[in-house]
């Protein structure tokens, strides 16, 4: 049952903050945007909110009053004001008791709300920003690094390899082992999103590949075989979730189990022997075909992300993955249905797993035991490159497609550039830590690190 | 013994479900409880059961603690000490190296998850990849051959004392004794459980957190090195590529064990009693020709079920009989418990 205040109503639940301002508050909160309609010139300083906390027997300052009671409302879940206990001359208990809360994130930020945001931080609704200030605020933020980092990389591969990544096959293949890794890599979000994760794709792709390939060996056609691949990826999506979210069981061991029950299924449908009856025209239909100058397989890489991006800004629903990820028991408290919601991401998850196995088969018309084996690690980077946080809640969809991006150019970069393949696993492991490490210290707009 | 997170209960039933194992396959063929059969099995289990001590500490540390990449600081581990070797290293030395080598591994984990504050499963994730990486890199991707070694190296993983084998009496039971006594006797010991069940008290309590929890990944980098150098020892060959499904069995052995993935529950003494059934099973299978991938899916489906067990039937019908579960309904987290 909902709610009754419907809390989770309003566009702006769960919604990343888009400035790293400082709260008055500590502990977490959750639906606090600078922007508010209601609330058009961006949140009180924290020095006014403080004073007239802490001093509850006198009345607000005119003004105070109603930003600090618009700030506690129904959407913001407080767990302890700073400056009343401060008021109460708990001092070292309330520095104590801040840390779990803080030190997890980034060190500094702790003493932020008694510096105050500083007065670049305190954020104007964006038609006030000039295009500079917001070309910089973007270079600045997650997405920007990332853009660059793309363009670094793209210079090096290219000098490194002597020109051979311009040519139209490199750039052919590039485009479509991105679009095989993002599919999933939107799953991937979302069930990051959530708090979650699921290291178990490598070997579910494996096994998509491994039945939909015995169908296409008994003869079925490719419109038959094709919703399959998707129903029987979504399937296996459902049994991780329901191991999680049923079980209670946390999703790494769960999803660790799986990803060794589903390697030992594969060995099991193909034996010892190689599916190679896979129809050439799959080939044709996602990496031949093209619309305009890209493979269908981007295409619907690039509809699929563009669509999800969407949902996740702007429906109920996506809104309700941010809150799930930021506070899981805010939200169920909330109303919001966390077990189903949980659910759809994982099973759209295993849907996609089952669209990149059939992207893969069309890649190359071969099912192995080994096929898929360490897939999910370049899901996983590509996402937590692009600035999905683990512990649920921040991250977008650009970021994630920034991130396949520079997952995949430093894979072929590795070929192209006849580093030896052995590098790659070093390098993509090197990236992933630095690339978080530098969030940490740096934290951009919209991470929790920022707060 | 009654300290905390040591559980009778779990261990009785750990030996049951032992004895039931060795049953079952003994009724396929009587030949696999044969004195050598037995003396294989505890070979083969004394390297998972090293690696899954530190396991235990990094479990019990809390916060979504967990180590993935034991098996990879293992393999390396054993590439740098055959690459010494074959330098013409003096072997004692060379074991100190592996030992170091996992050390310094341990190292780099415990920092990135507690200085730069790297969720646990990430960072071992990612050093997984980088340590397996380095050791391909090392060995270009070749074994090792380390069976012209002297007599004296290779009896660290062959060698028999008592007649039972050397590893076992010597390397396996003493880290098992320290550990205990680390786990239950000492103040790092006792906070290890505070700082896993309840960060915040631990740390109002005056109990430094983050070492504790770094220290953990040194203790679990160190022990996978040593195994790494057992392992090597007694296969004659130090491979990159050694240990792989270590991680896996590592958790699944913690787990059975009667720790709590959350942290903050279980002991050495219940990791020790869970490698015994592990090893009886993996042996069983391999015994009866099943292969590596297929050990590993069961291995998947044991950690699975307990896990399953312990969260569906831990708390409610079980709650009555401690004696199975050694807690009470209140030990198990609604939910994992957020940073």
């Amino acid at each position: 049952m909902r709610h009754p205040c419907r809390a989770s109503n309003c566009s702006d639940f769960g919604r990343e903050s888009d400035a790293g301002v400082s709260l008055p508050v500590v502990g977490r909160a959750i639906g606090y945007d600078d922007f508010h309609p209601l609330r058009p010139f961006g949140p009180p300083p924290p020095g006014g909110g403080r004073k007239a906390a802490a001093t509850p027997f006198f009345p607000p300052l005119p003004g105070e009053g109603a930003s600090r009671s618009e700030a506690g409302g129904v959407h913001q879940q407080t767990i302890c004001d700073s400056a009343t206990l401060e008021g109460w001359g708990y001092d070292g208990i309330q520095a104590s008791a801040n840390r779990p809360t803080q030190s997890s994130q980034a060190k500094g930020s702790r003493m932020s709300f008694q510096a105050g945001a500083r007065p670049d931080q305190i954020a104007r609704p964006a038609a006030a920003r000039g295009w500079l200030e917001r070309a910089v605020r973007f270079a600045k933020g997650r997405e920007g690094v990332l853009l660059i980092t793309l363009f670094l990389l793209v210079i090096v591969i290219s000098i490194g390899s002597h020109g051979a990544f311009w040519a139209p096959v490199n750039l052919n293949n590039l485009m479509v082992s991105a679009a095989v890794t993002a599919i999933p890599a939107i799953g991937m979000t979302l069930v990051i999103l959530t708090g979650g994760i699921d290291v178990s794709i490598g070997s579910m792709l494996g096994l998509v590949a491994a039945i939909g390939g015995k169908f296409f060996e008994a003869g079925w056609s490719i419109p038959v075989v094709a919703p399959l691949f998707c129903l029987i990826g979504a399937a296996f999506g459902l049994v991780n979730a329901a191991i999680i979210i049923g079980g209670r069981v946390p999703p790494v061991v769960a999803t660790l189990g799986t990803l060794s029950i589903f390697r030992m299924s594969v060995f099991l449908v193909l034996g010892a022997n190689w599916i190679t009856m896979i129809p050439p025209e799959l080939t044709v239909i996602f990496i031949s075909d093209r619309v305009w100058f890209l493979p269908v397989a981007s295409v619907m890489a690039l509809v699929l992300m563009a669509g999800f991006a969407f949902f996740l800004r702007s429906f109920r629903l996506g809104r309700h993955i941010y809150a799930i990820g930021n506070n899981e028991e805010a939200a169920r408290l909330a109303g919001i249905p966390v077990g189903r919601i949980k659910l759809y991401a994982y099973t759209l998850l295993g849907m996609f797993t089952g669209i990149a196995a059939l992207l893969t088969l069309g890649q190359s018309p071969l099912v192995q035991t080994s096929t898929g084996t360490g897939f999910e690690l370049g899901v996983i980077a590509a996402v937590v490159l692009g600035g999905t946080e683990l512990s649920g809640g921040r991250g977008t969809i650009l970021g994630t497609l920034l991130g396949t991006l520079i997952v995949e150019l430093v894979n072929d970069g590795v070929v192209l550039m006849h580093i030896q393949p052995f590098w790659g696993g070093v390098l993509l492991g090197g990236i992933i830590l630095l690339s978080i490490g530098i969030n940490q210290r740096w934290p951009g707009r919209g991470s929790k690190a920022a707060e | 013994m009654g300290a905390t997170g040591f559980q009778p209960g779990r261990i009785v039933l750990l030996v049951a479900l032992t004895a039931l194992a060795l049953i079952g396959f003994a009724s396929g063929d009587p030949g696999i409880l044969s004195g050598a059969n037995l003396y294989s099995m505890a070979v083969f289990a004394v390297e998972i059961g090293i690696i899954a001590f530190g396991q235990t500490l990094v479990i019990c540390g809390g916060d979504g603690g967990i180590d993935l990449s034991v098996g990879a600081i293992a393999a390396l581990a054993q590439v740098l000490m055959g690459l010494a070797l074959q330098a013409g290293i003096y072997w004692p030395v060379a074991i100190l190296i592996a030992v170091a080598t996992g050390t310094l591994m341990g190292v780099i984990n415990g920092i990135l998850v507690t200085r730069y504050r790297i969720e646990p499963i990430i960072t071992t994730l990612a050093t997984m990849f980088v340590f397996d990486g380095l050791g391909l890199v090392l060995t270009g991707g070749i074994n090792i051959d380390l069976t012209t070694m002297p007599q004296s190296f290779l009896g660290l993983g062959q060698g028999s004392v008592l007649g039972l084998p050397f590893q076992l009496l010597c390397v396996y039971l003493p880290a098992l004794l320290i550990l205990i006594a680390l786990q239950h006797r000492t103040h790092f010991g006792r906070s290890l459980y505070l700082v896993g069940t309840n960060t915040l008290s631990a740390r109002l309590t005056g109990i430094r957190v983050d070492r504790l929890r770094g220290w953990t990944y040194v203790i679990a980098g160190l022990l996978s090195g040593l195994a790494g150098a057992i392992g090597a020892a007694r296969l004659g060959t130090a491979s990159p590529t050694a240990d792989e499904e270590a991680n896996l069995i590592s958790i699944a052995i913690v787990v059975l064990g009667g720790s709590s993935i959350f942290g903050g529950d279980g002991s050495v003494v219940g990791t020790a009693v869970a490698t015994v059934l592990i090893g009886v099973v993996n042996y069983g299978l391999s015994y009866n020709d099943f292969n590596p991938i297929y050990q590993a899916g069961v291995m998947g489906i044991i950690l699975i079920a307990a896990v399953l067990i312990e969260n569906l039937a831990g708390g409610r019908r079980w709650a009555a009989l401690p004696f199975f579960t050694g807690r009470g309904p209140t030990a198990i987290p609604r939910k994992e418990s957020s940073g």
